[in-house]
């Protein structure tokens, strides 16, 4: 079972980096080193979104898989009730 | 255009109650200069803007101002969740209780409702853009403001991490406006506007 | 076709310029995420308020 904790941080810090980088790249579409980074961080990311949505819930309708009987896209925790205690910055 | 993920982009953990900081922080959410201001300014200008960079620009940045109006009802939601009476009694939150209790609405610090009057969609390419460059440091400066009266560092890191996205967006709304200028005749800039006059405009 | 503005107006006088960053090496991903930006040179901190002033 992978560590929730190590899982969250994992996916806090690549998503927000990509965040920050699709910004970059709006204005700078032909920087191919911030294009690479780009790449290598979506990869990271959809395996952590992966591997929380087996071990623990869905974060995206996407990751919703075949598996899990019944409706689990309720199970999540709403994020503003400080659901993500797990990540402390 | 919208999936969402169940999470805030930055988390917010606030243990410690606070009615009075809620009264500071919802400005920045319902304020003049707050996040679903410039939320509704940039979705708003996205569709007259004739070159597609510029407007992908506009949506990706209305869409974090979105997440970012999130985090904000996020802390006012933690400083007033479970309030008592006499928490609710406190001077500059009780007028809010009265109307709201502890719901979440879109207004100032000071009580002024939010209105579109708040935000331009003017049509004009560098109108629109020096529009969204003023509308960033307006937001830095209220983060700002903020940031001098608020000691509770769970509170103080999101609004950290928020302040420091505007100083982003003013840059990238600048390198979208030298985009626009790009495509445009150096002598005078002026002498259409892209987004109206399409006539004017050349095969991109 | 252009109207009476000077022919040599490199100035640019009348518009505001912003310069275009440059790709750099980021902060590794948590400073990023705590700082608000993964880019060196758009970080810039405020210093006032807050228990420890000067942070």
């Amino acid at each position: 079972m992978a560590d929730k904790t190590q899982l969250l941080n994992e996916i806090y810090d690549t998503s927000f980096a990509i965040n920050d980088l699709t910004l970059y790249l709006d204005t700078h579409p032909d920087d191919t080193q911030a294009l690479a980074e780009f790449h290598q961080l979506k990869s990271r990311r959809k395996t952590a979104l992966s591997t929380f949505e087996q071990e623990y819930y869905p974060l995206t309708i996407d990751c919703l898989s075949d598996n899990k009987n019944g409706w689990t896209w309720g199970d999540t925790p709403a994020p503003w009730k400080g659901g993500m205690t797990n990540v402390e910055l | 255009m919208w999936n969402y993920e169940k999470r805030l982009q930055f988390p917010v953990n606030i243990k410690k109650k606070c009615p009075k900081t809620a009264q500071y922080i919802i400005s920045q959410y319902g304020g003049p200069d707050g996040e679903l201001s410039a939320s509704m300014r940039y979705l708003s200008q996205r569709y007259s803007m004739p070159y597609n960079d510029v407007g992908g620009l506009l949506t990706d940045i209305g869409t974090e101002e979105l997440a970012h109006l999130e985090m904000i009802c996020a802390i006012v939601h933690q400083l007033t969740d479970n309030l008592t009476v006499e928490e609710a009694k406190t001077a500059g939150f009780d007028a809010y209780y009265i109307d709201h209790a502890t719901g979440i609405w879109p207004q100032a610090s000071g009580g002024i409702p939010f209105t579109a009057n708040e935000f331009q969609s003017k049509g004009d390419a560098f109108a629109d853009l020096v529009e969204d460059l003023a509308a960033e440091q307006k937001a830095r400066a209220t983060y700002e403001n903020i940031l001098r009266v608020i000691e509770d560092e769970e509170v103080r890191k999101p609004i950290i991490f928020l302040r420091e996205r505007e100083v982003v967006h003013f840059q990238r709304f600048g390198e979208a406006m030298e985009r626009v200028k790009f495509r445009l005749d150096s002598k005078n800039y002026y002498f259409f506007n892209p987004e109206f006059d399409k006539q004017m405009m050349q095969k991109q | 076709m252009m109207n009476n503005s000077s022919p040599c107006d490199s100035q640019e006088l009348g518009m505001p310029k912003m310069p275009i960053q440059h790709w750099t090496n980021i902060y590794d991903l948590r400073t990023g995420l705590k700082s608000g930006t993964i880019f060196p040179d758009l970080n810039k901190p405020f210093h006032m308020g807050g228990v420890t002033v000067g942070r």
